[in-house]
């Protein structure tokens, strides 16, 4: 890398240059700190003409490149492999319009999205998707991913909300698919190539996205339940309801155990290891609790509400604390998995019998039928010594319930070796063509998804 | 023993609030219980659970929609309310020494035991109510507890002060405010609310238990000024200056 330095500072300037080690080690890493790259040089552009003028030079060069928003993949995507060039599309963060009429925003792909929520608020929208990575996140990473989240049960997936991108090729060329209609029936939709796609196609620098308005009033409610046939139960009544907003499991084994990182967060339930706790919220304008207290009572006795905002919060960051906190219990081994929803608890069983085994939990978006399976261990060793035994049952148990190795956290590193399984013969080689299509030299986040 | 518990509805700690000339915009805010409030409550209902209290009402003075505290109280486990109505604006209009002795009335009425209150309400900040209902009662007051004891007739409460913590004893009747550290209320459950709607509740015009003097005027209400950012000064000279010429400190 040392010898394209100067031609770096060429087309970015130096102060668009990152080589310090010490600054590049964040961006070296994942935050779970599983992956480890070796880049030499990350560097921030500012417009998608400097973009395209660094992609054209290491796609003549044969120089491979990462590119990386907020950096807060679950898969390894966004981190070097081996010394790739880091592309941060931090400081691309304009906001550039929002039209009240269409509500549908233009923003340069570096925004965070918790920013794009802040700049909606004076409009009463928001943006249609959200994540607990809200802070750190950024719109061209969640695009790349089709990040799914806590929305996708009510507004549906990332990708119906995206009406126009701009793309910049791995040949350097800037692909205009910016559009802000919400109807456009001309040809292939080439824009849904890039969606998902990881970064491994192209580099996403602008985005025309459409926003949901901000609901008007939100209520929680926490259920304490005895038996998983009752939280399936539970979630069969529930889809009925115009009003859900999220629909949100979680094992009592898991939350009793999040009860020493929690502090002094107060407690829905004192939580029991055998029960199940579902958090359901209802958003929408004139909420008549009366009507939920109604149909929620014919599943169990056992449900709290909130009462003010600070209460909705904390029963959310009983849900949302879990994933930080699962790393703190020990040495995790986690899986994103798409499942009928009815085979959550069967899954988990077929895994390790009768529950046993190392301690195991599951959580997660139910209402989409996306699980997230957990494996604690107490040592690295015994984790290394059981993963590839688990990994090979969950990815055939998977398999066998044709459901997805990977809901929504994407392919990155973690889940490579296991695309052909997963795709099959055939959708995998067009999906390589594909790749060949857009990025013939493949430098663009190499020995990533495919 | 009885127990009155006051509670004061307020606009929702959670949400940013709109200043108008005239006030907090109230115009579809959130609204919900005085966070020190609700710790009276929880404190209560936990004094019935130990068995040292027999009844606990719940008291709020406002609008209609003020009942909404009271269901919540008596969802937490008061066992009956009194609403006294009015259409005065409670964050102004209602003020302390009123307040203090409508509940002194109602004291006298029913013959409470013990008074709990919230030390402060988060609107108007004036932690006097409490103490005003206990002076105009002649009673023996505790405030900012945070832990109260019961034994044969006598509280013992644990009061944070500036220098820590101090403890006080006196002999019930009395009156105690209630402090951020005392308890942490515990969540409404649904069949508790749906409890709620058949236990007694009492609605009295203001007009009959005492009047609105209206006494202290607010004369303005403004948004705190906007944070400026910080800077970054590289020596102590630039500090200096900038103390002087922009900070104008000296």
């Amino acid at each position: 890398m040392k010898k394209f330095l100067n031609s770096f500072k060429q087309i970015v300037g130096s102060q668009n240059m990152i080589t310090d080690p010490f600054d590049l080690k964040p961006l070296n890493q994942d935050w779970q700190r599983f992956y480890q790259g070796k880049s030499e040089l990350a560097v921030t552009p500012t417009s998608t003409k400097m973009v395209s003028e660094v992609l054209q030079f290491c796609n003549q060069n044969n120089i491979k490149v990462v590119p990386q928003g907020g950096n807060t993949s679950f898969v390894g995507g966004a981190t070097p492999v081996q010394d790739e060039l880091i592309l941060s599309l931090k400081k691309m963060n304009n906001i550039l319009e929002f039209d009240t009429t269409t509500s549908i925003v233009t923003a340069e792909s570096g925004v965070i999205l918790q920013s794009l929520n802040d700049y909606l608020q004076a409009y009463r929208y928001q943006m249609p998707w959200d994540l607990g990575a809200r802070g750190s996140c950024q719109l061209g990473g969640n695009i790349a991913t089709n990040a799914g989240g806590l929305n996708v049960v009510r507004n549906g997936p990332l990708r119906n909300y995206v009406m126009g991108l701009e793309v910049v090729l791995p040949n350097g060329k800037v692909l205009n698919l910016m559009n802000k209609n919400r109807k456009d029936n001309t040809g292939t939709d080439l824009k849904q190539l890039f969606i998902g796609s990881e970064g491994t196609l192209g580099i996403i620098t602008q985005a025309n996205v459409l926003c949901s308005p901000i609901p008007e009033q939100r209520q929680v409610f926490f259920l304490e339940l005895n038996d998983f046939d009752e939280v399936i139960y539970l979630l069969r009544s529930a889809k009925q309801f115009e009003q859900l907003g999220a629909f949100e499991l979680m094992e009592g084994r898991i939350l009793k155990r999040c009860l020493p990182f929690n502090g002094q967060l107060k407690a829905p339930f004192e939580f029991k290891e055998d029960k199940y706790y579902v958090l359901i919220e209802i958003c929408g304008q004139q909420i008549e609790l009366e009507y939920y207290f109604e149909r929620l009572l014919k599943h169990t006795e056992q449900i709290v509400f909130n009462q003010n905002e600070s209460e909705l919060q904390t029963m959310w960051r009983w849900r949302e604390s879990v994933p930080e906190n699962l790393h703190k219990m020990g040495h995790v081994l986690t899986y994103d998995l798409s499942i009928p929803p009815d085979k959550f608890e069967w899954f988990a069983e077929q895994v390790y019998y009768g529950r046993k085994g190392p301690y195991n939990a599951f959580y997660g978006h139910l209402g989409d039928g996306n699980i997230h399976y957990n494996i604690i261990f107490d040592s690295v060793e015994e984790m290394h010594k059981e993963q590839q035994r688990v990994e090979e049952k969950i990815i055939t148990l998977t398999k066998n319930l044709y459901g997805s190795i990977s809901a929504e956290h994407g392919v990155g590193q973690l889940k490579r070796h296991y695309m052909q399984v997963q795709k099959g013969k055939d959708t995998f080689k067009y999906m390589q063509t594909l790749k060949e299509l857009f990025d013939p030299n493949n430098i663009l986040n190499p020995e990533k998804l495919l | 023993m009885k127990v009155l518990v006051a509670v004061k509805r307020v606009v929702d700690s959670g949400i940013k609030v709109r200043v108008k000339p005239e006030g907090i915009d109230l115009q579809g805010v959130k609204m919900t219980i005085n966070p020190f409030c609700e710790i009276a409550v929880e404190e209560a209902v936990r004094l019935k659970e130990k068995k040292l209290i027999a009844e606990i009402v719940a008291v709020t003075i406002g609008p209609k929609q003020g009942a909404e505290s009271l269901r919540h109280a008596l969802a937490l486990g008061a066992d009956k309310a009194i609403h006294v109505t009015t259409e005065a604006r409670i964050d102004q209009t209602v003020q302390p020494l009123d307040v203090a002795n409508i509940l002194a009335k109602l004291v006298e009425r029913d013959n409470y035991n013990l008074v709990l209150m919230g030390k402060q309400s988060i609107d108007d900040d004036f932690n006097q109510t409490g103490q005003m209902v206990a002076g105009l009662l002649d009673w023996p007051q505790a405030t900012f507890a945070s832990n109260i004891q019961i034994t044969d007739g006598i509280a013992q409460v644990v009061r944070e002060i500036d220098g820590g913590l101090q403890t006080v004893k006196f002999k019930l009747p009395g009156v105690i405010t209630c402090d951020l550290r005392l308890n942490q209320p515990r969540f409404a459950s649904v069949p508790n609310i749906m409890k709620a709607k058949s236990k007694p509740l009492e609605t009295i015009p203001l007009e009959k238990l005492g009047k609105l003097h209206n006494s202290i005027q607010i004369t303005k209400t403004e948004a705190p000024s906007i944070r400026k950012g910080g800077a970054i000064v590289e020596n102590v000279d630039v500090l200096l200056q900038k103390l002087r010429n922009e900070a104008k400190l000296f």
